[in-house]
């Protein structure tokens, strides 16, 4: 299984690296910028100047402000972009293990070997979780080696830590998620689109759930409502219990896939 | 070794397979012979364990090729219709894996690059069809196993690489491997095969040796006459069309070749020529039959 594990790595390490490395440089560069931005005080002002549903979306607290970058963060990146970035990632990478060459017929070259179907799956899963955890560490080192170097950027450690971890077990909720949908059709076109309009309609709920006190509850209908970047840094965050339940979604969804590929039929 | 017994898999009404039963032995070529979208790549993709029948049985060497597929590819070495392998690599490390993955020895790889040799060092996609259907080649039999599972094996190939697999798969009989062919080209399914099967809208319509096919079989020739009005006067005679002094005619149990000859004595006869690609009448043949009038 290892070589299998090996080849799809290889087939896929650009994309993987293309994505850990340039969310790594954006992080990089916020927290570059941090302190020129708390000195100049624009970024206070300019967030000042928006409506509070906005700052809602992107899980901006205008009452604890920004004490640190983890503030600024939590906002700028880890409140939507990472939300749509994590989505595109991982919708593309389960495309490339599993709907496309189901669709093309690629898969053949390892089906035709004496593998079973349970094995491609699980080294199919194996390279998620990877994939998952190279850009959520490359993410963590770029911002330790900032709050090491950079002067004025203060990073709670354990605040980090759990931002990480939360957002790590979001990653392989939404990778399961995506690969037992790759499983489901011959058509990649067709699983693509089918996990993407349910990742998408996550996002327009979290952001939709932030547009007043009335659509609050829009939230709990979205996967990302168990990576609340705000409570995580108000310390109000069942933070345990939203591991739980990313673990037990992911769980089940990769459980969907072993069971819907070993089942089906390919026309390969 | 290979066995399928009234395997049914309907995907829409005459789409799919039904009822089909053969059985190669080992030292066997079975040819499957058939047009596009006939059953022939579904009745493989079976016994490659990748799509599940709705009844019957299918086995490779005693195992079952569902229930038991990873047993089943460990003595099989398949060459899929369509050559679709990751763009990105080369024929080298698609080889290098394929040896990885099927246990395969290095030095078999080398003597079947010597016979069908490619530049492997190319990425596929900047592949021709040719190429990619020696590396599949070369994939397929470099595993050295007792069973192979061949869909379209020449196409894409050119005359000299064809002729090179025919005598491989030759040997590899007479190393008793059981051979299963799928193909359009009739000459090499004549040249190969020891059985053969056709196949319509999922249905085995005759099995039999190859040899007893063609010799059964209407066989079409064409008499030159020295004169028009001859090949005029001998088309009516035995109601087929005249071509300028050219009459080309089928024969078979109502009208055989001796009926015709004795006929012929009375004319000026240029040349008789007989159509090479005999399986390929038969083909027709029990097709035309099978055609709603």
């Amino acid at each position: 299984m290892m070589t299998i594990v090996w080849s799809l790595l290889k087939h896929n390490g650009k994309p993987i690296t293309a994505y850990a490395v340039g969310t790594s440089l954006y992080l990089l560069m916020l927290a570059a910028l941090y302190p020129s931005m708390m000195k100049t005080g624009l970024l206070e002002a300019k967030l000042q100047a928006l409506p509070p549903e906005v700052l809602k979306a992107f899980q901006y607290d205008k009452i604890t402000g920004f004490d640190n970058v983890l503030d600024l963060l939590g906002g700028n990146y880890y409140g939507l972009i990472f939300q749509i970035i994590a989505s595109l990632f991982l919708l593309s990478l389960a495309a490339r293990l599993l709907a496309r060459p189901i669709d093309n017929g690629e898969l053949i070259l390892y089906l035709a070997a004496p593998i079973t179907r349970h094995q491609y799956t699980a080294s199919a899963m194996i390279v998620m979780f990877l994939a998952s955890t190279c850009l959520v560490v490359c993410n963590t080192f770029v911002l330790l080696m900032a709050d090491w170097f950079v002067s004025g950027v203060s990073i709670d450690g354990m605040t980090l830590v759990r931002f990480q971890v939360n957002a790590l077990f979001l990653l392989y909720a939404i990778g399961g998620f995506t690969l037992c949908i790759a499983t489901l059709f011959d058509d990649e076109r067709r699983a693509f689109s089918i996990a993407g309009g349910v990742l998408v309609l996550s996002i327009v709920l979290t952001i939709g759930s932030g547009l007043s006190e009335k659509t609050e509850w829009m939230r709990y209908g979205s996967i990302f409502s168990l990576f609340n970047t705000q409570q995580l840094l108000e310390g109000t965050h069942h933070f345990f219990l939203h591991l739980l339940l990313l673990a037990t979604i992911s769980f089940l969804f990769h459980l969907g896939a072993f069971v819907s590929f070993r089942k089906r039929s390919l026309s390969i | 070794m290979i066995h399928l017994q009234h395997v049914t898999k309907e995907f829409a009404p005459k789409r799919g397979l039904f009822d089909v039963s053969f059985k190669v032995e080992a030292g066997m070529v079975f040819g499957f012979i058939g047009p596009n979208g006939a059953g022939k790549s579904t009745a493989i993709r079976q016994l490659m364990g990748l799509i599940q029948a709705d009844s019957g049985h299918a086995t490779i060497g005693g195992y079952d090729c569902w229930k038991q597929s990873q047993e089943v590819k460990r003595i099989v070495g398949y060459l899929p219709g369509e050559i679709n392998l990751p763009g990105d690599f080369t024929g080298e490390q698609i080889l290098n894996l394929m040896q990885q993955l099927h246990q395969s020895k290095p030095e078999r790889q080398s003597e079947l690059l010597e016979q069908f040799p490619f530049e492997t060092k190319t990425k596929i996609r900047k592949m021709s069809k040719g190429m990619k259907q020696k590396l599949a080649l070369v994939g397929c039999f470099m595993k050295d196993a007792p069973v192979y599972l061949l869909d379209e094996p020449t196409s894409g190939l050119d005359p000299l690489m064809q002729e090179r697999f025919l005598s491989l798969v030759d040997k590899e009989r007479q190393r008793g491997k059981a051979i299963l062919m799928s193909s359009h080209h009739f000459p090499e399914m004549e040249k190969s095969c020891d059985r053969a099967a056709l196949i319509k809208e999922g249905r085995i319509i005759i099995e039999a040796d190859i040899h007893e096919l063609v010799r059964s079989s209407r066989k079409q020739y064409t008499i030159e006459f020295g004169l028009e009005a001859h090949a005029e006067q001998f088309a009516l005679q035995i109601g087929s069309q005249r071509f300028q002094n050219h009459v080309s005619f089928f024969t078979g149990n109502e009208r055989t070749l001796n009926q015709i000859i004795r006929l012929l004595t009375e004319y000026d006869v240029r040349a008789i020529q007989t159509s090479a690609d005999d399986l390929e009448h038969v083909f027709l043949h029990y097709y035309s039959e099978e055609e709603p009038s």
